[in-house]
């Protein structure tokens, strides 16, 4: 409900409004405008706002980013260290072949019968050596196809790094357009106040006061073809009256009154 | 092969088995002495065809000769009194193999591998003239 002072300052608005002669804009037209103004100011803030927030994360995916380009890092280190690990143990298996097959020539320079548990042995050594091998040239491998993934992950990762980087410097110019934006929407409100000499609290009384109105014409219309008009102005006079006396059109119940 | 039962030792030759450009060849263990990590070789200029150079063996230097394009050990050999090296053959195995009808190479898998011409390695170096691949 509205308190009488309030309600006299509507009434006095609508005066305003219905006033042809005045110069200037109408209440209505600067309520409109001041609407306008309003959601212009609060989009705008939201604006910088959604902006510092999308900088904020983008900041925080380009730390993740160079915490994973450092793990990417340490295991493309650590697949070099194995694929030397491995290369080296794959020279061990060529040296201990070269041992068995030295073994197994002098097995066989000895003969058949003193050289057989050198030819045993040495056929035993070169079957493992030969299996350790093919392990470790699987390894080796593997480890290559590791390290040649690391590297394009890192590739990626550098990709998504710099993205982030973008992301956040773009968000930063966002918000430093929202900001200005606000500010100018700000300074538009000031001038706009300065020439109209409305005021967004009044223009938002207003358009209050319109609603109502265009509601209560609209109640009226809808009940002006379901009952007698003079049965509706004898029950609607002691609101209705007040009101047009209130608007400055005391003659348009003043006959009712009169009877009342 | 070595696992085989013991048959009478005249019959059975003792060697390695090595392939050269998808041949094989045997070589006796009286004349391949060790096989050797592939060495360093120091090329020397205006060598003749099939000699790689020479190359440092526990503490003595060799002759090294080129018998094919393999990756495989070193092959050193005590041949006429010298030792030589044979760089270039693949897939080497010893051990001791049945001879073959002719009793100059040996059977090995069931095939009959000749024995390697190391007279004509060793002649065909020795007889090419030094500096022939200066174009003298």
């Amino acid at each position: 409900m509205a308190t009488p002072n309030r309600s006299r300052r509507l009434i006095g608005l609508l005066r305003k409004n219905a006033d042809p002669g005045k110069e200037g804009t109408a209440p209505l037209e600067d309520g409109a405008a001041w609407a306008a103004h309003s959601l212009a100011v609060s989009r705008s803030h939201e604006a910088a706002e959604a902006a510092q927030a999308i900088a904020a994360h983008a900041a925080k995916q380009r730390a993740a980013a160079d915490v994973l380009t450092d793990r990417t890092h340490a295991v493309a280190a650590r697949a070099q260290e194995l694929a030397a690990g491995f290369g080296r143990l794959t020279d061990a298996f060529e040296r201990l072949g070269l041992v068995a097959l030295n073994a197994g020539l002098e097995g066989a320079r000895l003969g058949e019968s003193q050289g057989r548990a050198l030819l045993l042995v040495s056929d035993e050594v070169r079957l493992h050596v030969a299996r350790g091998s093919e392990g470790a040239r699987e390894l080796t491998g593997t480890v290559s196809d590791v390290a040649t993934d690391v590297g394009k992950l890192q590739t990626y990762i550098e990709q998504v790094r710099q993205g982030a980087q973008d992301a956040s410097q773009e968000a930063a110019r966002v918000a430093a357009a929202a900001t200005e934006a606000e500010r100018a929407v700000g300074e538009l409100g000031s001038r706009f106040q300065q020439a109209t000499g409305s005021d967004p609290e009044t223009a938002r009384l207003v358009a209050e006061a319109s609603k109502h109105a265009k509601a209560l014409v609209g109640a009226l219309t809808a009940l002006g073809g379901k009952a007698p008009p003079k049965l509706i102005v004898s029950a609607l006079r002691p609101i209705l009256g007040p009101l047009a006396r209130a608007l400055g059109d005391p003659a348009a119940f003043s006959d009712d009154e009169a009877h009342g | 092969m070595s696992t085989l039962p013991s048959p009478p030792p005249d019959v059975l030759r003792g060697g390695l088995v090595m392939t050269l450009e998808d041949k094989r060849f045997f070589l006796g263990a009286d004349v391949a002495q060790k096989l050797a990590p592939r060495p360093q070789i120091t090329h020397l200029p205006g060598s003749p065809p099939g000699l790689l150079g020479l190359a440092l063996h526990e503490g003595a230097i060799v002759p090294v000769l080129d018998v094919g394009p393999g990756r495989g050990a070193m092959i050193v050999c005590l041949y006429r009194g010298e030792h030589l090296g044979l760089l270039g053959a693949d897939s080497i195995v010893t051990g001791v193999y049945d001879r073959d009808a002719d009793g100059a190479g040996v059977v090995f898998e069931g095939e009959k591998v000749p024995p390697l011409d190391l007279e004509a390695l060793y002649a065909r170096v020795h007889s090419a003239a030094w500096g022939s691949t200066w174009g003298m």
